[in-house]
């Protein structure tokens, strides 16, 4: 049986990590110019915002520009407006989407493995999730008053059930045979959980995350409207109905800002932790 | 050491009222022997194996050393079909996993364990590798790796080689035996492979389907490990229609 012991080659492997890099098929990817034309498009908007503005095009009053725009905002940094408003929608922000993370992972687990809390809670997770629940407003008003805990049971209804269902299918799309493998080990219930499925989770509640940031957003929005006018959704309330169109788009312009960034850092943050998916 | 499993009027209906899948297997694997259970597709093979592995609920007895079987239990390994390695796992990583998982072994223990498996399974160079890196055939190699790391005192083996093209699977065929043979371990094999069955087995055992009953068994009595050579000849053509023959019927 000599001549079959075989060390296992760097040719044997040749075939598995020759990944599918066909070269992509139109000239203006192949010159890696994706980025190059997104950037361009933003610019050329702007530009023509700027010159419709600026030539009467439209109403500047109405629309303002984007010059108009970096005014504004050098206005309300200066008088100070900007900074507590960021600051005050950053915290709402930040403890609803950690409370909503918070539940919707450990609920999610929870109702994905076992099959008696999935028959207790899927029923309120199915009225919850289809409804609008803006429309539960007026309630948690009455319940919770016009204070910071009402905005944040607001942002947390919101943006709890995209992180809930999304960690629900990673649990049940859980590889089986992973946890047969596990089993077989004689590995405890516990053990199966933490060695096999929290590690499957990570895409799922990389989705679940992504997707709540962008419902948190609108839960701080929604509920600093309504229920303090206060932070950028106060900011942008007001000024709108003070006809100051420059002010609503700085407003408009952080949130659009930090849902960009925090979903980059998200998109970074998972490569780090899941070595292993080389795409 | 090296176990004994003992079958005793082994059955297993999957529904109530069901044809049952196995019905009525009597076996006795003894210490360090490597028994083969042949069977066309459907004849309860895979699940007599989940039986033994304590996997699934079976009527009848099933003992390891005496012990009944109602649980996995620590000194039964088995190798599944497909690799089933954990993608987030290194190949070291994958190999540790059943010892960790078993939590016996310190970890000083553990990467020398791993480090032997390795060279073991002709693997070092791929040790910091993740699955996805890795060849169906190494992935394999861990797979059995991961398996023998826990110091079983039985192997049950699930067609760990059905998905290989023909090369690799008689070379990891003719590994197996060199693998195997400094462990002392006893193993079943489950196949559909007629050649395999005799190339790896003290003694292949044929499984009838529907239901699944035992319908031949025949010994090989060529000593362990035994070459790739030893295929091509008369003894080893003979066998190979007797249990063609008997499949035939099964």
């Amino acid at each position: 049986m000599s001549e079959t012991l075989s060390p296992a080659t760097e040719a044997e492997s040749a075939s598995a990590q020759a990944r599918a890099d066909a070269p992509p098929r139109t000239w203006w990817r192949r010159k890696g110019l994706t980025s190059v034309i997104s950037t361009a498009s933003v610019i050329v908007v702007l530009a023509a915002w700027q010159l419709c503005a600026s030539q009467g095009v439209v109403d500047a009053k109405l629309t303002s520009s984007p010059w108009g725009v970096v005014q504004a905002a050098r206005f309300l940094i200066n008088n100070g407006q900007l900074g507590t408003d960021v600051a005050s929608s950053a915290s709402l922000f930040g403890v609803g989407i950690g409370l909503a993370i918070a539940i919707g992972a450990i609920g999610g687990v929870l109702i994905g493995w076992w099959r008696l809390a999935a028959a207790v809670f899927e029923p309120w997770i199915a009225i919850l999730y289809s409804m609008p629940l803006i429309a539960l407003l007026p309630l948690i008003l009455v319940w919770f008053g016009i204070s910071f805990s009402a905005e944040v049971v607001m942002v947390v209804l919101i943006s709890v059930f995209p992180v809930l269902v999304s960690v629900i299918t990673g649990t049940r799309n859980v590889d089986k045979e992973l946890v047969r493998l596990a089993r077989s080990f004689c590995g405890s219930e516990l053990a199966v959980i933490r060695t096999v499925l929290l590690p499957s989770l990570i895409p799922y509640f990389v989705a679940g995350v992504r997707l709540a940031i962008g419902s948190a957003l609108v839960g701080v929005v929604v509920s600093e409207y309504f229920l303090g006018n206060s932070g950028i959704g106060g900011l942008i309330v007001t000024a709108g109905e003070n006809l100051q169109s420059g002010e609503v788009f700085v407003g408009i312009t952080i949130l659009a800002l930090s849902a960009i960034i925090m979903t980059g850092l998200l998109r970074r943050a998972e490569r780090r932790i899941s070595p292993w998916r080389n795409d | 050491m090296s176990a004994t499993v003992s079958l005793t009027a082994v059955g297993k209906t999957f529904a109530p009222g069901a044809r049952p899948v196995l019905d009525d297997i009597n076996l006795e694997v003894c210490p360090g022997e490597t028994v083969t259970v042949i069977g066309p597709s459907g004849s309860g093979k895979s699940t007599l194996l989940n039986c033994i592995a304590g996997m699934e609920p079976y009527s009848g007895s099933i003992a390891i050393d005496g012990e009944q079987v109602r649980k996995p239990r620590p000194s039964v390994a088995m190798v599944f079909q497909a690799p089933h390695l954990l993608p987030w796992r290194t190949a070291a990583g994958n190999i540790a996993y059943g010892m960790q998982l078993q939590g016996v072994v310190g970890k000083d223990d553990q990467r020398k364990r791993v480090d032997e498996l390795l060279d073991l399974v002709k693997l070092r160079d791929a040790r910091d590798r993740y699955p996805a890196q890795l060849s169906g055939g190494m992935q394999q190699r861990v797979n059995i790796a991961r398996a023998l790391a826990v110091r079983p005192s039985a192997l049950l083996m699930d067609e760990p080689f059905g998905a290989l093209d023909a090369i690799s699977k008689e070379h990891l065929q003719a590994e197996l035996q060199g693998i195997v043979s400094g462990q002392r371990l006893t193993m079943i094999f489950i196949t559909h492979d007629i050649s395999e069955a005799i190339f790896l087995g003290d003694r292949v055992v044929v499984l009838s389907s529907d239901p699944g009953r035992i319908s031949a068994e025949l010994r090989v009595g060529q000593p362990r490990p035994r070459s790739l050579e030893w295929k091509r000849t008369a003894e080893f053509q003979e066998f190979y229609s007797f249990l063609w023959k008997e499949l035939q019927q099964a």
